[in-house]
């Protein structure tokens, strides 16, 4: 009877034979960690190498690959110096947000610090030339997608001046002041752009209160906001009445 | 850069070496117009001159040497680049450069033997003006030892290639062979508007030759096309091989974080498992899995020559202090890689750079404004106060110039300071907020827009 109550097997030895075994295990664990880590590395540069090619070129193989990693938990754009480095992956977003800081920057004045993913993607198309890098040798021209520009400003928003995305109704908007934006203006700039009520892009301040409800208050004190960052431009016509247009929503003629 | 004019010079081997020039921020400045590149580099290295006597002090500037001759120089880095081999000593910015052409043989010394088990590894360069160098490796932190070895191997390998490739001849190799092309010694027999054609044919022809072999075969764009569907597949068996190895991975970042506790409260025999740990983070990280928790570094030796370039490239022209002392992160990455080119920098690379400025004591540091958080480089000798005063004085001129009364009241604006400061606007923002908490400015919000007036309350309670 008394030896039962010593415990059976390994618990006979006691606390530090358990520490010892479990030492034993982690230092197994950590070398097939490594072994892990290190297979991993060889399949995925042997993928790099072969698919180089593609990544760099189609726009849409691009997108699943950084989908695929980002489902993995690795962060292909985090250095330039690391392992990824050898994509070349990380010398086309980093010019891309560059780029894409430089659009943003220009039309500021214009709309206030907010615009469409998709002007953004027209502006490079078009004007192109006039954001080229001077070293940059690729004579074709590469073609953004939305997603590798939403990819970019993802990058530069650790950079703390405020970039971001953000999603208004259909059209993804990408945000370049540290101003904030809350729920109230997130609705006018949603209904803005809504093409059921009114005409696209333009507002007054009836068409909130039929949709949304508002009192007349809370409407003028959003859309006062708004003008005071330079998002929403007034409009008065002849006869006093008041409609809000937003140039960030206007689309460019083709 | 170096030492100032009156503190005499050491005379040691490294003061005896051809001189070489370092950026103000003590980076070597290479010849990159003969296409210098750096290609290795080690810290903690030795300089020794064996033979007897010192070495002749350098021709150009003989004065100003401390009489005392040591013949040991501790504490260098060693840079290897295509066309010499530079050691620096950073804490007192002087460098010495030993250019190829007059290195005879480079050859490892040292390492363990039967006598000496731990004797030093060296490298032992002959050299035609110098006589026999000895550069010694005295590896890193962790791992002294065994650290010197690899330091010293991966230096010589670098030595070997570039002394076999020449690269310091590379301009009369070059002019050779653009004279011995096929384009210009045929078209050297044709005339006129003939040979102008005959010679851009036969250099496209050359170029494409050139890029094929270069890039290796270009059996790739004819495949593209029908290799389309068939990356889809690759992606998807790619992923089924992947997942579950990353997932065994995300297991062992639980662990490594046990490991880390355990180490952080007992550290005799858990510190092997602790390097260990430390190995397969930095493995992680290499890998771009931040995800796997990454303790502060010290700062990789990358990010330590990136924040010494930042700096040099803002302090070149002038660039800080003509845009106020201020930059935002924003304007430094896109200007700093439009400059670059290619190689580019990641904004975390940026980050991690300017952590580190501050303790290398480069003279400008990060700065983050509580309220809105913008992220800036600030010079270190930008002031507050004088900035705030600044604008104090531009409301005040503003409020003197009326021309009329009704339409002009006065104040200063965003765009204003701006325009005037010639500083970004969202600096201006910041600037203009700070000096207002200082109680230099008062603000007027309306609808169109935001005004800043001088505070008369200061002035009105103050007499």
């Amino acid at each position: 009877m008394a030896h039962r109550r010593r415990g059976v097997g390994v618990g006979r030895a006691g606390a530090a034979a358990y520490k010892k075994k479990a030492e034993e295990l982690n230092a197994v664990n950590l070398e097939s960690a490594m072994e892990t880590v290190q297979k991993l590395e060889t399949k995925l540069s042997d993928f790099a190498k072969v698919h180089k090619n593609e990544i760099q070129l189609d726009p849409a193989f691009r997108a699943k690959f950084l989908q695929m990693c980002a489902l993995l938990g690795v962060d292909i754009l985090s250095s330039e110096k690391g392992f990824w480095g050898k994509l070349g992956m990380g010398d086309f977003f980093y010019e891309l947000s560059v780029k894409v800081a430089e659009v943003c920057l220009a039309s500021r004045s214009r709309n206030g610090g907010i615009i469409r993913v998709g002007e953004v993607n027209e502006i490079l198309s078009q004007r192109g030339t006039r954001f080229k890098f001077a070293n940059s040798s690729k004579s074709k021209k590469t073609s953004y997608s939305d997603d590798d520009i939403i990819t970019a400003v993802k990058k530069l928003s650790a950079l703390g001046s405020g970039f971001r995305t953000v999603t208004v109704g259909r059209s993804v908007m990408i945000i370049s002041v540290p101003e904030e934006l809350d729920g109230d203006h997130m609705q006018i700039l949603n209904l803005a752009q809504d093409d059921s009520h009114g005409s696209y892009g333009v507002i007054t301040i009836r068409d909130i209160k039929a949709t949304l409800s508002w009192d007349e208050d809370r409407c003028e004190r959003a859309l006062q906001k708004l003008m005071g960052k330079g998002m929403v431009w007034l409009d008065i016509n002849n006869d006093g009445k008041k409609s809000y247009w937003f140039p960030s929503l206007w689309k460019m003629n083709t | 850069m170096a030492s100032s004019n009156n503190k005499p010079r050491r005379w040691s081997p490294l003061t005896c070496l051809g001189t070489t020039n370092l950026s103000p921020s003590g980076l070597i400045q290479l010849e990159s117009d003969a296409g210098e590149v750096e290609t290795q580099c080690r810290t903690n290295c030795e300089l020794r001159y064996e033979g007897s006597g010192p070495l002749p002090k350098p021709v150009d500037n003989s004065s100003g040497f401390t009489d005392f001759w040591t013949a040991i120089d501790v504490n260098l880095s060693c840079h290897v680049t295509t066309h010499r081999i530079v050691l620096v000593d950073e804490k007192e910015s002087i460098a010495g450069s030993i250019p190829y052409p007059l290195v005879h043989t480079a050859e490892g010394k040292g390492g363990p033997s039967f006598r000496s088990p731990k004797a030093s590894y060296k490298i032992e360069l002959n050299t035609l003006a110098w006589g026999e160098l000895l550069i010694v490796f005295r590896g890193g932190e962790r791992h002294p030892y065994s650290q010197s070895g690899k330091d010293r191997d991966a230096a010589l390998t670098a030595i070997h290639r570039a002394q076999k490739r020449k690269a310091w001849e590379d301009r009369e190799r070059q002019a050779a062979k653009e004279a011995a092309r096929p384009s210009q010694t045929i078209t050297a027999r044709k005339v006129g508007v003939d040979a102008i054609m005959t010679k851009n044919k036969l250099l496209l022809k050359e170029n494409a030759n050139l890029a094929e072999t270069a890039f290796g075969g270009n059996n790739k764009t004819t495949k593209h096309v029908s290799k389309k569907k068939g990356n889809q597949e690759d992606i998807d068996a790619f992923m089924r091989e992947a997942t579950p190895l990353l997932k065994v991975i995300q297991k062992y970042t639980s662990t490594i974080e046990r490991e880390r506790r355990a180490a952080a409260s007992s550290n005799n025999d858990a510190a092997k498992q602790h390097n260990d740990t430390e190995k397969l983070v930095a493995m992680l990280e290499n890998m771009g899995m931040t995800s796997a928790l990454s303790e502060k570094q010290s700062g990789s030796m990358y990010h330590k020559q990136l924040a010494r370039q930042i700096v040099d490239f803002l302090r070149h022209n002038d660039k800080l202090t003509k845009a106020g002392g201020m930059m935002t992160l924003t304007d430094v990455y896109c200007l700093f890689n439009r400059a670059r080119g290619t190689n580019m920098i990641s904004p975390d690379d940026l980050l991690k750079a300017l952590d580190l400025m501050k303790d290398l004591g480069l003279g400008m540091s990060r700065r983050s404004f509580q309220s809105s958080g913008v992220l800036v480089i600030q010079d270190d000798a930008f002031d507050d106060e004088v900035m705030a005063k600044k604008l104090a004085d531009l409301a005040s001129s503003s409020m003197k110039q009326k021309a009329e009364p009704i339409d002009d009241i006065g104040g200063i604006t965003v765009i204003d300071v701006s325009r005037t400061l010639k500083i970004p606007a969202l600096l201006a923002n910041e600037q203009l907020q700070s000096a207002e908490q200082m109680g230099w400015l008062c603000r007027d919000s309306t609808i169109e827009g935001m005004r800043y007036f001088p505070n008369l309350f200061q002035a009105a309670t103050s007499c």
